[in-house]
């Protein structure tokens, strides 16, 4: 395949933000956090627009390698993130810290993660991901309360370091095998082993959690939630959104384009993943207080009920995971968006208890917050239902019933966690005023519930095209 | 046709435009919630006049539902949303209407008139609008479950139900019947491979075991509606609780959806493979309505007795819904019309006096004795409740339990007996409101409902009789 170096200019884009960035803090001394945010917006939008002009092009097509496919993983990762910057920058605002860290940790971190999206070699696409998930460090670090996050930064390296361990082994035990790295050969290789040995599936094996790690799917989940409870505002909203996307978009990737052949025997594994962290998920979220911890496990259940679709390793799979994942990221990224709005004396709040009567207070929020709750569980008629839909009839004509039983019970137990947020917030007296919200806050919730209420009167609207353009990974 | 300006659709859009308006609207204490009021009065009198103008549009002759439409909206899995009138529903949405006016009236004295109640009951106005011109399977299943939640926020904001843990469970458990639904609906879609029709469900051929699964599943998500052993218990704990006669009128119309659930479902008679189990349901369904009119005879509280009224009607519909016949399906239809009305106006009065009682502090004994207004019209309802010749009711249910005693003389024999039990209830109740006998010049009266609600009861009597002589009397039919 020929190489075209021009196609190198989002990830160039990017690089010279950061350098960019830099350079402000060092020249710059009355540097702003929307300074740093708007260095970053522009070269996000950037990379976002000249990944769409070059998007079947590479510039190494043996290692990276573009596709429509890569390019819509990207675009909708790149989305994420301005939106995810934009409300981050009002935290930044809020409390008058510098957002250097933050910014620049941010678009290296969407650099890698877009690399990593069009590799085409494991061993380029780990050292991609691995660095940017040890760059996950550099945002749990931000302004965490000292006393808190120590104990846990201490086992996001030990974790860091054990899913190491997991990918080298895998890699290694792969070489051992003689199978290549690159996505084409080693696909192929695999095709022709008909019965694999312990050895080679033990290999496919390891470096399938290694990914389910960085993604937090069960049994590998526990960093997430406690990296979420920790974090400030918006390092959680970054966390919950620009780097599942990516690492989703990658996991279909290999799945398809590398372990394909070894679908029978991983099917198993991947559906007993999914299936654990739907329940873990619906469970966790009964448990927790903490509104980002609980969300974090409705991620993780979301994450799994994706899952449990793609593991059939069909097109119409992915489709359905597809639909799934988009109805529930609009879903709760609306909520992180209210999030926001959860200001008292200009701290944020984090607590279920703390939002008690809030919706005399601050009743557009507080709609807001329950539409896209309502959304979460699938409820028609809001936008959730297409995923709810999409998945039980995927699973209807896969004939499986025991996991739509499975996953029909966790919505139940869902419904519960969140009935506990509403009753606080429309039931319960009001214990305390809130601050008033940002203007920013509800122009990105009304463009939010736009979209929903366009989806849902029209989905033809959201899943326009989707099914071709998901198609090209396969 | 994929059009959202038509009459059925209009239905559902106007009260969906009444909410936002009265979201928008001003609301503060110099209008004394006047705006949401009137804007709430003016959707519901503007549905009334369509449904009228729709009515007069129907072939009364005709079986099944008429003017059609159809809205392609899913493309995967492709699901077209259609929707349907019939006079049964065109009288249940009327009904409806009338209920949530009545129960507006209730509220106005209270203090309760607040924006986000009335924008709520427009609502849930939309969402059973739209459940009752479903015309497929999943277009009555998203309504089913839509509404749900207007109906979670009304009871839990505006119910004044002290034991909030009630209603997490009332909307949990009501969810998992919806579960059971959608769990049926997506199975018949798929076995079939498009959308059905309401009335094409009962003559599908499925095999023996996914028979009854589906149906199985369907009786479970229209009973967990309806207060019928072992459902009963939240509907009773939400409906003896809720103090406000709107969201009272409101939470009526659960049990309604059920019935009206069983009736579009197999409108002449379920799979034989399912009416074998029948008889069980028969069972159960007698057991409660004698349980529960013997708990209304027994209970001092006469929101509780209305309760009890209510239950026992609606179980004797699901009973008439549910036999082999279609020939009943509009008796039951003339006959709920006026059961809603009644049962509405009597809870809005009911409210009425125990606000009444509660500022006086004075006891329920003789209440109705110096104040004749409120005695005739209460005096009135009872009578029609209990099944006297002033409205739809007694002719229809006439006919219905005609029709079960046919079926089946012991069954009929021991709703009877139901009935008996809950009228004796509301008779006693009655008779207590009217006992004079401790009544002295200096005992402490309420006060007479006012001009302006006299006549509108009045009118709404008027309305009873003329559905006894007449029940088409709108199309002049």
């Amino acid at each position: 395949m020929k190489a075209y170096y021009i196609s190198m200019l989002p990830e160039i884009s990017l690089v010279l933000g950061c350098l960019i960035m830099m350079l402000t803090a060092h020249f710059r001394r009355t540097a702003t956090p929307k300074t740093y945010f708007t260095i970053t917006k522009i070269v996000i939008f950037l990379s976002m627009i000249l990944s769409i002009i070059f998007y079947n092009q590479s510039f190494f097509p043996a290692y990276i390698k573009n596709t429509p496919y890569t390019t819509a993983s990207k675009v909708l990762m790149d989305i994420f993130a301005l939106v995810s910057l934009y409300l981050g920058c009002k935290w930044f605002l809020n409390k008058n810290r510098s957002s250097l860290s933050f910014c620049l940790s941010a678009t290296l971190s969407v650099l890698l993660l877009s690399l990593s999206i069009s590799a085409q070699n494991l061993l380029v696409m780990f050292g991609c991901l691995n660095i940017a998930f040890l760059l996950n460090l550099l945002f749990i670090r931000l302004y965490p309360a000292e006393e808190e996050s120590a104990p846990i930064i201490k086992r996001y390296i030990i974790g860091f370091i054990l899913m190491n361990i997991f990918c080298i082994s895998g890699l290694y035990l792969m070489h051992a095998n003689g199978i290549s790295f690159d996505f084409a050969a080693a696909k192929k290789a695999y095709a022709q082993i008909t019965n694999p040995s312990f050895k080679e599936y033990l290999s496919v094996v390891l470096i399938i959690i290694a990914i389910f790690y960085m993604l937090g799917i069960a049994p590998f989940h526990f960093w997430f939630a406690n990296v979420q409870s920790v974090s400030i505002l918006p390092v959680s909203m970054y966390l919950s959104f620009i780097p599942p996307v990516a690492y989703l978009s990658i996991l279909i990737n290999v799945l398809y384009n590398v372990f394909y052949p070894l679908y029978d025997t991983l099917h198993l594994f991947v559906t007993g993943c999914a299936v654990l962290s739907v329940l873990l998920g619906a469970v966790g979220a009964n448990g927790e207080n903490n509104l980002k911890k609980m969300f974090s496990y409705v991620t993780l259940y979301n994450l799994g009920a994706v899952l449990l679709c793609i593991a059939d390793f069909n097109a119409k799979g992915i489709f359905t995971g597809f639909v799934c994942l988009i109805v529930y990221l609009l879903a709760l990224f609306g909520i992180y968006t209210v999030f926001y709005s959860f200001k008292r004396k200009g701290e944020y709040l984090t607590e279920i208890s703390s939002l008690s009567g809030m919706s005399n207070i601050i009743p557009y929020a507080s709609a807001s917050f329950l539409i896209f709750l309502v959304s979460l569980l699938g409820t028609p008629p809001m936008l959730g239902f297409l995923g709810k839909l999409s998945i039980i009839n995927y699973l209807i004509v896969q004939g499986s019933y025991v996991f739509i039983s499975l996953l029909l019970m966790a919505t139940l137990l869902m419904a519960y966690a969140f009935l506990n947020i509403i009753k606080t917030i429309y039931f319960d007296a009001s214990e305390g005023g809130f601050d008033r919200v940002d203007k920013g806050v509800y122009i990105c919730l009304t463009i939010n519930l736009l979209l929903v209420i366009i989806s849902i009167l029209n989905p033809s609207y959201l899943l326009h095209d989707a099914e071709p353009l998901l198609t090209t990974v396969l | 046709m994929n059009t959202l300006l038509t009459p059925l659709s209009v239905l559902i859009a106007v009260p969906l435009i009444g909410f936002l308006f009265t979201l928008l609207a001003k609301d503060d204490d110099t209008t004394g919630g006047r705006n949401v009021f009137s804007v709430t009065i003016l959707t519901l009198v503007s549905n009334l006049f369509l449904l009228w103008r729709i009515a007069l549009n129907l072939d009364t002759d005709k079986r099944g539902l008429q003017l059609l439409e159809t809205y392609n909206w899913l493309p995967y899995p492709k699901i077209d949303l259609v929707f349907g009138i019939d006079m049964f529903s065109l009288l249940l949405i009327a009904a409806i209407h009338i209920s949530l006016i009545i129960g507006l009236a209730g509220i106005r004295r209270r203090d309760q008139a607040k924006k986000s109640l009335y924008a709520l009951s427009l609502l849930f106005l939309a969402m059973i609008n739209g459940l009752f011109i479903s015309a497929d399977i999943y277009s009555f299943y998203i309504f089913f479950e839509a509404m749900l939640l207007p109906l979670f926020l009304l009871i839990g904001i505006f119910g004044d139900i002290k034991r909030q843990v009630i209603v997490s469970r009332f909307f949990i458990y009501n969810f998992l019947g919806a579960v059971f639904l959608f769990i049926a609906t997506a199975v018949l879609y798929n076995h079939e491979g498009h959308s059905i029709s309401l009335s094409a469900v009962s003559r599908l051929d499925l095999s023996p075991k996914l028979e009854l699964c589906v149906w199985g599943a369907i009786f479970i998500s229209f009973l967990s509606r309806i207060p019928i052993w072992p459902f009963h218990y939240w509907i009773s704990s939400i409906n003896s609780a809720v103090r406000s006669p709107l969201v009272f009128n409101i939470v009526n119309l659960i049990p309604l959806t059920g019935v009206y659930g069983f009736i579009r479902y197999c409108p002449e008679a379920a799979p034989d493979n399912v009416s074998y189990y029948f008889y069980i349901l028969e069972i159960i369904a007698i057991i409660s309505m004698l349980f529960i009119a013997l708990i209304g005879l027994i209970n001092k509280d006469v929101q509780y007795k209305i309760f009890s009224f209510m239950t026992v009607y609606y179980i004797m519909y699901m009973l008439g819904a549910l036999l082999p016949i279609d020939k009943i399906l509009i008796n039951i239809g003339f006959s709920l019309f006026a059961f809603i009305i009644i049962t509405s106006t009597l809870e809005m009065l009911t409210a009425y006096l125990e606000d009444e009682q509660d500022d006086k502090s004075i006891g329920a004994h003789g209440i109705l004795c110096r104040v004749p207004k409120l005695s005739f019209i209460y005096s009135f309802l009872v009578l029609a409740a209990v099944g006297m010749p002033v409205s739809s009711m007694f002719l229809n249910n006439f006919v219905i339990l005609s029709h079960l005693f046919s079926y089946n003389i012991r069954l009929g024999i021991l709703i009877m007996l139901a009935l008996l039990l809950v009228a004796g209830a509301l008779i006693q109740e009655l008779y207590v409101f009217k006992d004079n006998s401790n009544i002295t010049e200096d005992t402490v009266c309420i006060m007479d409902i006012s001009a302006k609600m006299f006549s509108w009861l009045i009118f709404l009597s008027g309305l009873l009789i003329v559905t006894f002589i007449n029940p088409l009397w709108f199309i002049g039919g």
